[in-house]
């Protein structure tokens, strides 16, 4: 108990609440103000929120003594320091942080897990997590069925969200804001291995993978494939947008069948709490677990280092978990036909009705032959879940595949230092810096000024080098992509694995600048001459010719030789191998996902 | 979930205070409550809002320490369990999820509860359809609840870290228990398919820093 000298205590509380200037007095309600208070729903908005828990403060899931049979050891899973903070494009370098020292901005701005400022735009006032009861009208059981196989009832959903002859329940729901800012969500973790003893003790340590978890992101996701329907502008009359996530509780009534067994006698109707969730999340995501210099596993708290790692970027994804109102997540136990079970759980997400009405509503096909890919309805889209990483997806004009903008060229990026532009330095313009025939095809007689240094952009594409690009544009690129510690840590991929390598890519490009500077062609582009004395005989003698310099220079020619000149310069052949220090995975995407069963049943309780 | 068994309820609820006047004068006076005058209760606006520490303690000591009297929470069959029932899980006469080895301790340090108005002006993000009836119908004038009263719950926002909430538990071990009494310690096997702990490696207890308000309004 604590004793706390409570009245000073508080009085202090309240003294600091009034001078708390976030904070106002307790205001009077008025009646009128009473009076619209309706009971409808219960609304929780942030203001400005910021959660950290303490470096060393986790949450484990403890492992227990390995199944019996199995080859398992035991495996104990710990977050660390679980933090929601706030990110923005703008934000000061200051106000970027991670749990046991400083950090940089690293690839992608994911170099920092922590941001000292809280949430600015995340569940406001007008968007809040929204805590209601509310009613729907869905295809449900029949309401006198009392034993299995009773009839489903109702029509799939019309444009306004009923299902004509369906079934009106009330559920409790949790609504999340349907729209924010991204933010940031990190922990750092622990996977640890080890062996026990027959109690599940452990007795030896094999091995623990500490680990760095960031998501900057918004729980909040596109209502269809964004890849295929854009971001807002319509598409084929459809303006995408952003919703949130759901999580709403009812009576489940359906099936139930005991044990795993298939004797109808033992199935019988399962009314039970049954509960519903449509996750929607987008942003990027990082895992990383290289520590930096110096760092040890037996330090409290681990310092990351601040590039490496796994990279999801421009993720979007809607999972529907169950429909009203016949599929719903629900909690049994294992219990063999007519006996009781072993002390293990089970969640799972029911299986679908075998019935027609069902199907019409969960499919949502109806009227087409099959799947397709063009003419779908809203409510498609509402039971089939999607996954995009990235939105760079390959090109297609057929009437029956997915659109898509184009794939990446951006591959990897290597510690070979391709050049990504060249500068020629401000050189005299004599006969030494430009000899040969550079006065129209004949030498030169006079020289005089100096041509002005100038400097071009580089594209070495030549056939495996091309894609090369920073570590920086592979990690924000979109899709996944694998990022070394450091531009030095690299590892080799042949760039075609199906084919021999036929060397290492390389090239020496320490005098590419000297060598584009002393190209006739370059020299050219970066002089003029002239006439002095207009005595050229018919057969071009006698002339008194003067190279001067030309400006501006000529880039364009600089540029096409320098590009040629430098992919003159890569070596390694048709097919070689590359040392790079990240990688462009590429992008993917799931679409029509369906969960039509799923069940989670523990094992350890059997031992 | 319909039934809590009466032993694991080895719950200390240790302290809860705020700037009511009864309470605060409940603590302070020994002997005992006195009645107010009417002029005294025309004076209690709450006003100046509230601060609140509160103390939840579950078969553990204040330092989130097990109780010895309850063994210490563990081995098979002790008394530091909870358990739950859900709806038509009758199997072998109840099946009850049973959380053993069922210990902990939260704390709320100066968490304070006020009032004010939301933000007067529609924010970045405002959605009209969260304040909509089935029938498409406005709950809150103009969908838009800006400017309306709402409850805020705070904690100081302190510079540096600060040990807003602390939260140790220990859930050592989860089982399926069957019968009438499934719930009891004596029905415990020893079986477990999980267990789950909360804690600090330094502390035993978990340590969170909240700073910002949650804004709480009904319509």
């Amino acid at each position: 108990m604590r004793r706390n000298n409570s009245l000073s205590h508080m009085l202090l509380g309240a003294a600091l609440t009034l001078g708390a200037s976030q904070v106002l007095a307790l205001q009077e309600m008025s009646d009128d103000s009473m009076s619209e208070v309706q009971g409808a729903g219960l609304a929780f908005g942030l203001d400005d929120f910021r959660f950290q828990a303490a470096p060393t403060s986790f949450i484990d899931q403890v492992g227990g003594a390995p199944g019996a049979g199995t080859s398992f050891n035991r495996g104990d899973l710990r977050w660390f320091g679980v933090a929601l903070s706030n990110w923005s494009a703008s934000e000061a370098a200051g106000e970027r942080t991670t749990w046991a020292g400083t950090c940089d901005n690293g690839l992608n701005d994911m170099g920092c897990p922590i941001s000292t400022q809280g949430i600015q735009d995340y569940a406001n006032h007008d968007n809040p997590f929204l805590l209601r009861v509310f009613e729907y009208q869905r295809v449900g059981l029949d309401p006198a069925a009392t034993e299995t196989g009773g009839d489903w009832i109702g029509a799939p959903l019309d444009a306004n969200g009923v299902s004509a002859g369906g079934v009106n329940q009330t559920v409790l729901e949790i609504l999340g804001p349907s729209n924010s800012q991204d933010w940031r969500w990190a922990f750092w973790g622990e996977i640890q291995s080890s062996e026990t003893d027959v109690d599940g003790n452990i007795t030896n340590v094999l091995g623990t993978l500490r680990n760095q978890n960031l998501i900057i992101g918004k729980p909040a996701a596109y209502v269809r494939p964004p890849s295929v329907w854009g971001t807002g502008a319509p598409v084929n009359g459809f303006s995408n947008s952003v919703d949130g996530a759901v999580l709403r509780m009812f009576q489940y009534r359906g099936d139930r069948v005991l044990g795993g067994g298939t004797d109808p006698a033992d199935k019988t109707l399962d009314e039970t709490m049954g509960l519903m969730y449509h996750s929607r999340l987008s942003g990027d995501y990082r895992f990383s677990v290289n520590q930096a210099t110096g760092a040890l596993d037996a330090d409290p708290v681990p310092q990351f280092s601040n590039e490496e790692g796994l990279y999801f970027s421009d993720v979007n994804a809607y999972l529907p978990l169950g429909q009203l109102y016949y599929q719903a997540i629900v909690l049994d136990s294992v219990h063999p036909v007519g006996g009781v079970g072993d002390g293990n759980f089970i969640i799972q997400l029911t299986r679908i009705p075998n019935d027609a009405n069902v199907f019409n509503d969960f499919y949502s096909s109806a009227g087409a032959s099959g799947y397709q890919r063009t003419g779908r309805n809203d409510r498609y889209y509402q039971t089939h879940g999607y996954v995009e990483w990235g939105r760079a997806f390959p090109t297609c004009g057929g009437a029956n595949c997915m659109s898509g903008s184009g794939v990446s060229s951006a591959r990897f990026s290597s510690d070979l230092a391709l050049p990504t532009s060249v500068t020629l330095p401000a050189l005299t313009v004599n006969a030494a810096n430009f000899p040969g025939d550079l006065c129209g095809g004949n030498d030169c007689d006079q020289y005089s000024g100096t041509a002005p240094e100038v400097t071009v952009p580089v594209s070495v594409t030549a056939g495996p080098a091309a894609g090369a690009t920073s570590r920086e544009a592979i990690a924000s690129g979109g899709g996944i992509s694998f990022v070394s510690r450091n531009p030095s840590s690299t590892w080799n991929v042949v760039n075609n694995q199906n084919l021999a390598s036929t060397g290492t890519l390389g090239g020496n490009f320490a005098n590419f600048a000297t060598t584009l500077a002393a190209d006739n062609t370059v020299r050219q582009a970066r002089t003029d001459f002239f006439e002095t004395d207009n005595n050229c005989n018919i057969f071009g003698n006698g002339c008194d010719l003067r190279l001067i310099a030309q400006l501006p220079p000529d880039t364009a020619t600089i540029q096409n030789r320098a590009n040629a000149i430098a992919n003159s310069l890569v070596t390694g052949g048709t097919n070689p191998t590359i040392a790079v220090n990240a990688i462009n995975l590429g992008t993917a995407r799931v679409e029509g996902l369906l969960v039509n069963h799923l069940k989670i049943t523990t094992l350890g309780a059997g031992n | 979930m319909k039934a809590l068994h009466k032993r694991l309820l080895a719950v200390m609820m240790s302290f809860l205070s705020g700037a009511v006047p009864g309470i605060a004068l409940a603590d302070s006076n020994p002997a005992g409550m006195t009645a107010l005058e009417d002029t005294e209760m025309a004076a209690v606006t709450g006003r100046e809002g509230i601060a609140l520490d509160l103390e939840l303690r579950i078969n553990a000591d204040s330092s989130g320490t097990p109780l010895a009297s309850m063994a210490g929470c563990t081995g098979t069959g002790n008394g530091c369990t909870l358990a739950l029932q859900f709806a038509n899980r009758p199997t072998g006469g109840g099946e009850w999820l049973v959380l053993k080895d069922f210990y902990g301790v939260i704390r709320l340090n100066d968490l304070r509860l006020d009032g004010s108005r939301l933000p007067a002006s529609p924010s970045n993000f405002a959605n009209p359809e969260r304040f909509k009836d089935n029938d498409g119908n406005c709950l809150v004038e103009l969908c838009d609840p800006s400017g309306s009263l709402a409850a805020i719950f705070t904690y100081p926002d302190n510079p540096g870290f600060t040990a807003d909430v602390e939260l140790g538990m220990n859930i050592g071990r989860a089982a399926v228990q069957f019968g009438p009494e499934g719930y009891l310690p004596s029905a415990d096997t020893g079986a477990s398919f999980l267990g789950v702990r909360i804690g600090d490696t330094q502390t035993n207890a978990a340590r969170i820093d909240i700073n910002g308000g949650l804004q709480l309004y009904g319509f």
